[in-house]
């Protein structure tokens, strides 16, 4: 089976002369379809570098990047956005709302930009908040929610259409740890529906809920381990009442 | 189907947000629209007053485009003519006048038989009050000649012979100095002349051959309105091209506010096109914004100036008589202008990578060689525009060199900036931390503050321009018209002859001159010195109901067929000599003028008509004080011998050791109108000053608001280091040194280019004459250099007490 995502020997370098820095070693990594990838590492180890390389914010000095079968480097500038909109969902830390907009609209814009008519984008974004539980708060503006809700709008916004990857860079790193542990539920909720997931996270306890836990340190992989089964598989395999 | 830029909908999308935006964050951008919305406020109530200076149709034809001039008095019939011209033209409006001397007055009254409404002449006659005449014996007449005649609706008086009552007050709408007696056409006042008004007929052709051997018909060319509305929308569109540099800045600010957040959109998928899309959608909701306000403002100033420009401009003006084609092209000018100036930063948010964006992190700053180069290149070519396209000696320009210099000079202080704030930066080593962290972040937050500085630099150079050429357009103390301490009383009414002199009896000389003597008591010990002119003694003649000489004038060659009027000509009195100094003995016998410039020189007497100009007379050079009313041209009676000219009292010259107060002047210029004397003293520059004033207080202004835009925002994400500083035991006097010095440098950077710019521009436009710049507009400058810069440390450190709106807003965000 083909990975959804796939790293090969990818390598990140910023900056020149004596300000050089190698934020990636020759990194490999496949992602597949409905499994969910937790990244752990200490603070500079590269874990951001890896996952904004992965949903095409910024190309890798050396290396391949494949999304959905498809070579990023390959790929023209809008082309590559038109795949952040179509394929790529990222969900930030800081929620990164657009202030302005409303909820709904903050979940609808990545179709309306794909050229979908406001009116059906809006009814998607609408149905994604609900699924979510955030029905009521979708004329809501970012500035009126919790920031619980904000972290559920911008998962919406990050599965909303017909994503195949979602990326999430410290997810739950701004939320209270009932919030940060609704938010994995809600990417492992994503997973099983055949998405594949990539978090960083800092938090071992959270990073349980992966399917595959990755260890970088200076950039390298530095270990690689089937996470133990989570609270939720316990709770999946209990017998039915 | 969608494009990879998602088409409508997308576009839609962001446009929908930058406009939620823009209501979100519209203060914000305040000064932005205030600019545009003043520029094109003034652009449309400049035009609306320039296009309404000039009438819309002639003031003596009305809307006909040829007149006929007939003689009732020659053999032929009137009627049979007019019926020709009928024939020849169609329709035409026929008015008869007949001048009346107006009883114990040298002032004539045109008695004019018209038909009210014409077809053609319809626009040269209106109502007032009462009616208009129908009997014969009735008459209406225009305020001026109810004035003259002392008389209003309902009197009876006789009038040319015959007793008439008014029954009305008109106006010729389309020349309000038209003054005249309309009566009804066809009773018994006969017209001398008849003006026979027509549109149309070719060439003459279908005109009766004996009618044309007899008359000339007139061709009447159509009032030309737009040219002058045409020049303000030109000046105006530089203006508001100056302003699109303020603008670009102001968007640059606004867009790098946005950065993040435009980071986000393109982590979702939009195109660097729909990127741009939102700055420039913001810079067209200002524009647009700003041309609404603008033509509201614009026209509801023309509604009130409209009527009151009635009277200088000399004619009715229709309020809603408006080139409504350039309210809609200053408005969409407007548009224009904000959505380029938005062009720019919209290019360069764009650009940023999407990490960047995300982090908020200002961009790296580029090398300042490139920008440098480019500045160099820029200010040379400005310099060399503007050298070749100003002859300053001639007041010739060549409009397309004049702009294209500007512009040049411009965008070289734009590219400039950059370099300056590095060079400002690199000085930072040695300051204390709080001056050392604010330069730092200057360089830091180049692209900003860059453009920030710009605009500064561009408010502040415009205003400097301004300034320096109202200096060099000033004269000095000792240059203008007379010093401070001079008067000049004429033996002259205010309406008087114009050049010509007054032929006063003895006993009317001598009431002038006892006033002239009361007036001089009213003084500080002055000396009053009798002035006469140089007329000729064979002619004489009636204007305004005065008799007059005409004065004799001298002229100097510029060219063996060009002269210029050298003054008038005084008689060297002793009295005269003596207060320039001159001994008579010093002057040669045969002088017949002394100038104070050696050239060729010829007397013109007016009288002799064509041939006015004589041989050559003979001068001696004098020094002279440079006043030009004062008499420094001057005969020597053997001149006025050898001429065959004479002497006439023409008025006093009193001099006071103090300058004279207001109050002098007022009370000399009270008692000069009781006796028939007009007063000149020096004339006052408050013009220029006021000028100079305004422009430097709207230049400081200007400066001060960009200032304050800029400085908030780069303070406000500075905020991190704040608290690094406050963490490290930094008082709340650390966070008012850093906005403080920011301000302060960003003020006084912007004040050195500027001036710099200006001066550049100024000393090449006055290339070929410098001496025009040798004052300089030192409390201006030193106000400007020293005062943006005070101003803005002052009111930085007083606001910066408390902690920055953005971040709170950063939070939210």
């Amino acid at each position: 089976m083909t990975p959804l995502l796939a790293l090969r020997a990818v390598s990140k370098v910023y900056g020149t002369g004596v300000a050089e820095v190698t934020a990636l070693r020759d990194i490999d990594l496949d992602v597949d379809a409905g499994e969910l990838v937790a990244i752990m590492g200490p603070s500079g180890s590269g874990k951001s570098s890896l996952l904004t390389i992965a949903g095409s914010l910024e190309e890798p000095t050396t290396g391949e990047v494949w999304v959905d079968g498809t070579l990023l480097s390959d790929m023209a500038r809008n082309d590559r956005a038109r795949m952040r909109r179509r394929s790529i969902g990222y969900v930030f830390q800081d929620f990164n709302l657009l202030p302005g907009l409303t909820a709904a609209e903050n979940v609808s814009l990545p179709l309306e930009l794909d050229g979908v008519s406001a009116k059906a984008a809006r009814a998607a974004g609408v149905g994604a908040l609900t699924e979510l539980g955030l029905g009521d708060r979708a004329a809501s503006f970012p500035d009126e929610l919790s920031g619980g809700e904000r972290q559920r709008v911008a998962i919406a916004r990050a599965v909303v259409g017909e994503r195949r990857l979602l990326l999430a860079d410290e997810p739950t790193g701004a939320l209270d740890s009932v919030n940060g542990e609704a938010v994995m539920r809600l990417l492992r909720t994503a997973c099983k529906r055949g998405v594949a997931g990539v978090i960083v996270t800092h938090d071992a306890q959270l990073a349980s809920w992966a399917d595959r836990v990755v260890f970088l340190r200076d950039g390298r992989i530095v270990d690689q381990t089937v996470a133990p089964a989570g609270p939720e598989s316990l709770l999946a395999s209990r017998p039915a009442q | 189907m969608t494009t990879s830029n998602g088409g409508v909908a997308a576009r839609r999308a962001v446009v929908r947000w930058a406009a939620r935006m823009f209501r979100r964050e519209w203060r914000q951008q305040l000064l932005v629209l205030a600019l545009i919305t003043v520029a094109v406020a003034a652009a449309i109530l400049s035009a609306a007053a320039a296009y309404n200076v000039t009438p819309s149709n002639n003031g003596e034809v009305g809307s006909a485009d040829r007149r006929i001039q007939l003689r009732p008095d020659r053999t032929s019939s009137l009627d049979a003519d007019i019926a020709a011209i009928n024939q020849w033209t169609g329709p035409v409006d026929v008015i008869g006048h007949r001048p009346v001397a107006v009883p114990g007055s040298v002032e004539m009254v045109d008695l004019r038989a018209m038909e009210p409404g014409g077809r053609l002449s319809g626009s040269l006659l209106a109502l007032r009050q009462g009616r208009y005449p129908r009997a014969p014996g009735e008459f209406a007449l225009s305020d001026g000649t109810a004035r003259l005649l002392d008389v209003g609706v309902g009197s009876t008086f006789v009038f040319d012979g015959r007793q008439r009552t008014v029954v009305g007050l008109v106006e010729n709408p389309s020349d309000l100095d038209d003054e005249f007696a309309l009566v009804a056409p066809g009773h018994a006042d006969v017209p001398e002349s008849v003006d026979v008004l027509a549109r149309g007929g070719g060439e003459g052709q279908g005109l009766p051959a004996e009618l044309q051997s007899r008359v000339r018909p007139e061709r009447i060319g159509a009032t030309e309105k737009t040219t002058g509305a045409v020049l303000v929308l030109a000046l105006s569109t530089v203006v508001l091209l100056l302003i699109g540099l303020v603008a670009a800045a102001g968007f640059v600010v606004i867009a790098q506010r946005r950065l993040r957040q435009l980071g986000m959109l393109a982590a979702i998928g939009a195109t660097d096109r729909h990127l741009r899309l939102v700055v420039l959608a913001n810079g067209v909701l200002v524009g647009a914004v700003a041309a609404v306000l603008g033509a509201a403002l614009g026209l509801l100033g023309w509604v009130a100036l409209a009527p009151r420009l009635e009277e200088p401009a000399g004619h009715r003006i229709a309020t809603f008589d408006v080139p409504w084609w350039v309210v809609a092209v200053g408005m969409a000018l407007a548009v224009a202008t904000a959505t380029a100036a938005a062009w720019w930063p919209a290019r360069a948010m764009a650009r940023v990578p999407i990490t960047e964006a995300l982090s908020a992190r200002p961009p790296r700053p580029k090398p300042a060689r490139r920008s440098a180069v480019a500045a160099v290149l820029l200010l040379a070519a400005g310099f060399a525009c503007l050298a070749v396209g100003i002859d300053s000696t001639k007041d010739e320009a060549n409009p397309a060199l004049v702009i294209g210099g500007i512009l040049a000079i411009v965008l070289g202080v734009l590219f400039a900036s950059p370099l300056a704030i590095r060079v400002l930066a690199a000085t930072a080593g040695r300051l204390p931390v709080a001056g050392r962290l604010a330069l730092r972040d200057l360089a830091r937050h180049q692209a900003r503050s860059g453009a920030a500085l710009a605009a500064i630099s561009l408010g502040l150079g415009i205003a400097v321009a301004i300034v320096v050429i109202a200096t060099a357009a000033a004269p000095t103390a000792a240059e203008g018209n007379l010093s401070t301490r001079q008067v000049l009383l004429r033996a002259v009414r205010s309406d008087g002859p114009g050049e010509a002199v007054p032929d006063h009896t003895s006993a009317e000389l001598v009431t002038m001159r006892s006033e002239v003597e009361r007036i001089a008591a009213g003084l500080d010990a002055p000396t009053v010195i009798a002035l006469e002119a140089v007329v000729d003694p064979t002619s004489r003649e009636t204007t305004r109901g005065q008799v007059v000489r005409p004065a004799v004038a001298l002229a100097w060659q510029v060219s063996p067929h060009t002269f210029r009027d050298a003054g008038r000509l005084y008689v060297a009195s002793p009295a005269v000599l003596r207060r320039l100094d001159i001994d008579p003995q010093d002057i040669q016998p045969d002088t017949d003028v002394l100038v104070t410039r050696r050239e060729v020189h010829r007397v013109i007497v007016p009288s002799k008509g064509p041939n006015a100009f004589r041989e050559a007379v003979k001068v001696q050079v004098i020094d002279a004080p440079p006043y030009s009313s004062m008499p420094t041209v001057l005969m020597t009676p053997e001149g006025l011998r050898r001429r065959g000219l004479a002497p006439m009292a023409v008025g006093w010259l009193v001099e006071s050791p103090t300058p004279f107060t207001d109050a002098q002047l007022a009370g000399a210029r009270h008692r000069a109108a009781h006796t028939g004397l007009t007063v000149e003293a020096r004339q006052s520059q408050s013009d220029l000053t006021v000028t100079r004033l305004a422009a430097t207080g709207a230049g400081m202004l200007l400066a001060l608001g960009v200032l304050a835009m800029t400085v908030g925002l780069v303070r406000g994400e500075s905020a991190r280091d704040l608290r690094t500083l406050a963490a490290t035991g930094a008082t709340s006097t650390t966070r008012r040194t850093l906005t403080a010095v920011t301000a302060g440098a960003l003020g006084l950077l912007g004040a050195v280019l500027g001036i710099g710019g200006a001066y550049l521009a100024i000393v090449a436009g006055y290339f070929e004459d410098l001496s025009s710049l040798r004052q300089v507009p030192v409390l201006e400058l030193v106000v400007t250099l020293l005062g943006v810069p005070f101003i803005a440390v002052i009111a930085s450190w007083l606001m910066a007490g408390s902690e920055p709106v953005s971040l709170a807003r950063a939070a939210l965000d």
